[in-house]
């Protein structure tokens, strides 16, 4: 099992890994090595024509980060599969309705946002799980999210300052404004733009920065409280 | 740039998103400022940290069941006998139903507009033998009267008032035609051009629907004998259908069954006009004149023989539509009306006999004075 090392100084070697899902896809091979360089729309275009495997590349691209932003937004791995079924399937439904040349992303995000916050708004309330829980949520035995950071093989010291690392962002996140919050998991799991997500979520595009600059001032703030120092 | 201008520009940098030459504006400013640099660096840190704690998969089952379902679709698109074929297959199949129906309907001539716009329809009435191109008779005439006057739209009008007191008949293919109303000929008879009458030698080999008690009186015979158009097509005038005889003609297919249950609910949704209507026979009559009358023309020379065969109910019925069928002022309504009358008082029906006899006193001799005696003989006023 591969265990990070989780610090701040080897976290600065890998800012600039954020995660960008086209980047990030799985290779497929024999055809599907083709099909994986192609962009989003063009993979969709192929599916209208019943390209399956399209679909197939398509759906590994995004199923992560699509997930993961529900399931932070939702709070819960039962609501944000539930949503997060409903969006492919609408995707597939709606799939003759696609331009190509609108961008994929953004109309996925965009039926995956509205979706949320319509569960949202029916359930009245929003649960949050602890950041230390498996990376496959119906997989207990799998490894959980702290061992998946990038790194070397944790010592036993390392592994518990991960857990309370993990443990303070938590906090911090239950603590940012649901507007930060939202904004902050968009533009993380979807890769849109700025301004895409001002789109999206119908504000300003300045509005969208100011709401991610008090997200990450008040995550670094709530750490270092924590004594955990960059 | 100053730091100002740096917090501005932070998260476009954090994400990638500045020009290339805003980047490089912006690195030169972290280099020389260490607290843009170490709140950049901070950002980043928290931001990859959160970024590598918040991944998370869905469960297999969620990535088969949507894979399932993509699979499903792309193959339901592609496959010949599937839905898509459906979607393609369905409309054509309705609309070769519609068709067939409206083609079916045309056919039968329910919606034909043949009949309904045809000009002779519109500017006259022309009387032709309807029943059977093939037994048509030589000695009946045509007769064209004016069309589209008051007299004959009333008439139009007492005949579906009077339809709707009529029960449809349980008559295998009965005609709705041959419903009619004696009162716009007693409100408007005016009359002329008597002729001598021949007395109607009796016949006794049809069976009569209801009890003879009276002997048909002699009178004036009828001078013209006019081969009248049918009621039935005066009915398609008003309803705006073809008649039955019409569409026979068309189409050599009879639905006047049909035509004759849709008049009665037409009609019944049309008021009555004036209270001196009356009816022109009972629900009875019209249904052995129905059954027979049918397929026969309608002109005075058949309503007269009607007469001769004692079939009295069918001759009054033919009458009637005669009077419906002729204008205020024809020459031909007092022949109409007189025979009316005597069926009436055949059929043992005083009180209608009189009411004809009543209007018929207005007309020129001989039928006034034949009128005024047999009012007489009948026992009542005059006038």
């Amino acid at each position: 099992m591969t265990v990070n090392m989780l610090g701040w100084t080897t976290l600065g070697q890998a800012d600039r890994r954020y995660y960008s899902p086209a980047k990030e896809s799985p290779r497929v091979t024999g055809s599907g090595s083709r099909l994986h360089e192609l962009t989003d729309e063009e993979l969709m275009v192929r599916y209208v024509r019943n390209e399956v495997e399209a679909f197939e590349v398509l759906f590994a691209r995004y199923r992560q980060p699509l997930f993961s932003f529900l399931y932070r937004y939702l709070g819960r791995p039962d609501k944000a599969e539930d949503v997060f079924q409903e969006v492919f399937f609408e995707v597939i439904r709606a799939r003759k309705s696609f331009r190509p040349e609108a961008k994929f992303s953004y109309w996925l995000f965009r039926i995956a946002r509205n979706r949320a916050v319509d569960r949202l708004r029916r359930n009245g309330f929003r649960e949050m799980e602890s950041l230390d829980v498996p990376t496959n949520l119906h997989e207990p035995e799998s490894s959980s999210k702290l061992n998946q950071l990038p790194g070397e093989s944790p010592d036993p010291e390392t592994l518990a300052q991960d857990r309370e690392i993990a443990v303070a962002l938590q906090d911090a996140m239950d603590g940012l404004p649901s507007e930060q919050r939202e904004v902050f998991w968009l533009k993380e799991m979807s890769g849109l733009t700025l301004s895409e997500i001002a789109d999206l979520t119908g504000v300003s595009e300045n509005t969208v920065k100011s709401r991610l600059r008090y997200a990450l001032s008040k995550l670094r703030s709530v750490l270092s409280l924590k004594g955990f120092e960059p | 740039m100053n730091c100002r201008q740096a917090e501005d520009l932070i998260i476009d940098y954090l994400y990638d998103e500045l020009k290339p030459e805003s980047a490089a504006r912006f690195r030169r400013h972290l280099d020389e400022c260490p607290e843009c640099a170490a709140r950049a660096s901070e950002f980043s840190q928290v931001r990859s940290t959160t970024l590598a704690l918040a991944r998370v998969e869905p469960s297999r089952m969620a990535v088969n069941r949507v894979l399932a379902v993509a699979r499903e679709e792309a193959e339901s698109s592609r496959s010949v006998w599937g839905w898509g074929w459906f979607k393609i297959l369905a409309p054509l199949c309705l609309m070769a139903v519609v068709g067939g129906l409206v083609l079916f309907q045309l056919r039968t001539g329910l919606l034909s507009q043949e009949t309904i716009s045809s000009p002779a329809k519109k500017e006259s009435f022309k009387v032709l033998s309807t029943a059977n191109p093939k037994e048509e008779s030589p000695k009946e005439k045509s007769m064209e009267t004016a069309a589209g006057s008051s007299g004959a739209a009333a008439s139009s009008r007492d005949l579906a008032a009077e339809t709707k007191d009529s029960p449809p008949v349980p008559s295998p293919s009965p005609s709705p035609v041959f419903n009619s109303s004696a009162a716009s000929d007693l409100m408007t008879a005016k009359t002329s051009q008597p002729s001598n009458s021949s007395a109607r030698p009796p016949d006794e080999g049809r069976v009569e629907p209801q009890t003879q008690t009276t002997t048909p009186a002699v009178g004036p015979a009828p001078p013209v004998r006019a081969a009248g158009t049918s009621s039935a097509d005066r009915a398609a005038s008003t309803t705006g259908r073809p008649s039955p005889e019409s569409h026979r003609r068309q189409t050599g297919f009879s639905f006047s069954g049909f035509i004759y249950f849709e008049d009665n609910h037409l009609n019944a949704s049309r008021p009555a006009e004036g209270q001196a209507t009356v009816k022109a026979e009972t629900a009875a009559d019209s249904a052995g004149a129905l059954r027979r009358g049918q397929e026969e023309s309608i002109s005075l020379a058949s309503a007269e023989k009607a007469f001769q065969e004692k079939d009295y109910a069918r001759a009054a019925v033919m009458y009637s539509r005669i009077l419906q069928t002729l204008p205020p002022g024809h020459s031909d309504r007092p022949q109409a009306l007189y025979g009316l009358a005597q069926a009436h008082e055949a059929l043992g029906d005083s009180a209608r006999a009189l009411r004809v006899y009543q209007g018929l006193m207005a007309a020129p001799s001989p039928y006034g004075e034949i009128a005024r005696q047999k009012m007489k003989e009948l026992d009542r006023p005059s006038d």
